[in-house]
């Protein structure tokens, strides 16, 4: 058993004997010690999706599944298709990649976790740190390279994120995947 | 037939959550027709309010059940005291409430699970103006209960898509007649006091002071003392009492004794009902309020009004404040607004007040006609306790299709 506030993302807890994948988890502080999680779920069987809210500390059932190692390929409308280590093609839904869209591009190398449950795939979990290119951004302003001024930048695939001023257009950067967050330049 | 309420109340600090539960537990049953059965664990706070509400010349004790106001109340024994008979009672209730995100009895939810019947289970939450709350009231909380057992989040709130706020039906006439006769009230309020003749003759500030311990207050009570006119503050029996001695260099200020520091004349009251607390309320210039309970009835009451929020720890209810201040200051004028945030913000941060209440002081009418616009616009929705039985009705129809 864990608690609402520790179920992440892309994990699956039990309800009335049914797996529901949680797809999305926010935490907010009601009054006091009080403190409210609404999830955003999925049956895995029968795909109907709920929000539902929970108590921080309400004991959920969750399951643990079994995960392979897995690269992107290509995206065939509407399925993204991964390559197992055994070159087997692993097609997965949009809704089950809702955490990590935005970055799966054309070319990437990462190597990712298929979550599966039964032979079902139901998330991809990239790695924590992965290195994106920046596609644009506007140049920087003069004066401050301290790092701390940040501005708009995009990825190639459209995703948008704060990255330092100082970072132009063709540069390398690492992003946190679980925060969303810019962490740094890198050189390649 | 009536549907059979069931609410849970645990009673953290002061009156306020047992201050909301009764108020909505008779309003279910006067203005709704419920039977509501309110289990409360402080049995010795809930004395001390019951007493308050309508005092006994007799001294009886509260009995540990018994029907007050058409509510039945019983003592929540912690441990729970897991009786069968008291379990399935509680369990084929139409309605469980659990107040403020307390915990139902294990055995209770136990029996819930056998439930025979469709059964709605509340967590009723607190009262917060942040966005996220119009996202959450009203979804449901799966549980591995049973299917008949539908739980559910009820928010309070000052918007549409929230549950609203608890006001009884005659509230807002009650407070125009009181503002009617707000000149005889005035003079009543300062004569029942034990005010002197020129005290109740002057153009006197009422303020009344129910907050949480704050440094601010010593700041705030030096400007009061400096006032060009005279300020009347009351001051009800509780923490704010105890604060306020200590900022007077009195070793403590007990209920009917009055304070006298240059200005400013403090009045400290015994903890009254909660219809002689509306009554203070609607007749102040000036409310200094806390919490939930006297927040809510502060602004029903259309006086100007300063809200200190129950501080935690991590900062999160300056967010909360914030949230608040958007809905509170729209439509104000930007100076009244300045004047307001900054003196709310250097409270609720127990920062030196006296020059916030420099510029606060002056904006007071302004805020006045504001209070108002603001009761009207949190009147004009339905109130809290006509969203839960619309809610338990609408859960019923959906259940039953």
């Amino acid at each position: 058993m864990k608690t609402a506030q520790e179920i992440k993302p892309g994990q699956v807890i039990m309800i009335d004997g049914s797996p529901w994948k949680v797809q999305k988890n926010e935490f907010n502080r009601a009054g006091r010690s009080s403190a409210i999680n609404k999830m955003k779920l999925k049956n895995i069987l029968n795909g109907m999706q709920t929000e539902t809210t929970f108590k921080c500390d309400d004991k959920l059932e969750y399951i643990v599944l079994e995960q392979k190692e897995v690269t992107y390929s290509y995206f065939a409308d509407p399925m993204y298709v991964f390559v197992d280590t055994d070159y087997e093609q692993i097609e997965i839904e949009k809704d089950d990649l809702e955490n990590v869209l935005m970055y799966i591009e054309d070319g990437m190398e990462d190597v990712c976790q298929a979550v599966f449950y039964g032979t079902k795939v139901i998330s991809v979990d990239l790695p924590k740190n992965i290195v994106r290119q920046i596609a644009y951004t506007e140049p920087a302003a003069r004066g401050d390279t301290s790092g701390k001024v940040t501005k708009i930048a995009r990825l190639a695939n459209g995703h948008e994120l704060q990255v330092s001023s100082f970072c132009e257009i063709g540069d390398y950067i690492e992003i946190d995947t679980l925060t969303g967050e810019y962490k740094s330049r890198v050189k390649r | 037939m009536t549907s059979r309420w069931v609410i849970f109340c645990s009673i953290i600090d002061n009156f306020g959550d047992i201050g909301v539960c009764w108020r909505l537990a008779r309003q279910l049953v006067h203005e709704h027709q419920r039977d509501v059965e309110l289990w409360v664990d402080d049995w010795s706070a809930l004395s001390g309010f019951m007493a308050a509400q309508a005092p006994r010349t007799d001294n009886t004790p509260l009995f540990r059940e018994q029907v007050l106001a058409g509510v039945c109340i019983r003592h929540w024994h912690k441990p729970w005291q897991a009786l069968p008979a008291t379990d399935q009672h509680i369990a084929s209730a139409d309605v469980i409430v659990e107040a403020f995100g307390c915990e139902l009895p294990a055995s209770v939810k136990q029996a819930m699970s056998h439930a025979n019947r469709p059964l709605l289970w509340l967590n009723f939450e607190y009262l917060s103006a942040e966005g996220w709350v119009k996202e959450c009231h009203g979804l449901p909380s799966l549980q591995n209960l049973s299917p008949l057992v539908k739980k559910f989040f009820f928010f309070p709130g000052f918007e549409q898509g929230t549950g609203g706020l608890l006001r009884e039906a005659a509230l807002i006439s009650q407070h125009q007649q009181w503002q009617q006769e707000e000149r005889a009230l005035r003079q009543r309020l300062l004569q029942s006091a034990g005010l002197s003749e020129r005290l109740r003759d002057a153009d006197v500030l009422l303020v009344s002071l129910f907050s949480y311990d704050t440094p601010a207050l010593a700041s705030w009570l030096d400007s009061l003392q400096a006032n060009a006119h005279p300020v009347v503050c009351f001051v009800p029996q509780g923490k704010s009492l105890a604060a306020l001695a200590r900022c007077l260099a009195k070793d403590q200020l007990v209920p009917g004794e009055i304070a006298q520091a240059g200005a400013l004349t403090v009045v400290a009251i015994p903890f009254g009902s909660q219809t002689d607390y509306d009554q203070l309320l609607s007749l102040c210039d000036l409310n200094v309020v806390r919490g939930e309970d006297s927040f809510v009835r502060a602004q029903w009451a259309a006086r100007p009004m300063i809200w200190h929020i129950y501080p935690q720890d991590d900062g999160v209810h300056l967010h909360k404040l914030e949230a608040f201040e958007r809905l509170y200051l729209d439509g104000l004028s930007p100076d009244a607004a300045n004047a307001w945030r900054a003196f709310s913000n250097g409270w609720n941060q127990g920062e030196d007040c006296r020059e916030l209440w420099h510029y606060l002081r002056p904006q007071l009418s302004g805020l006045q006609v504001h209070a108002r616009k603001w009761q009207k616009k949190l009147a004009a929705m339905p109130d809290l306790s006509a969203n839960l039985v619309n809610f338990e009705t609408l859960t019923k129809l959906s259940a039953h299709p």
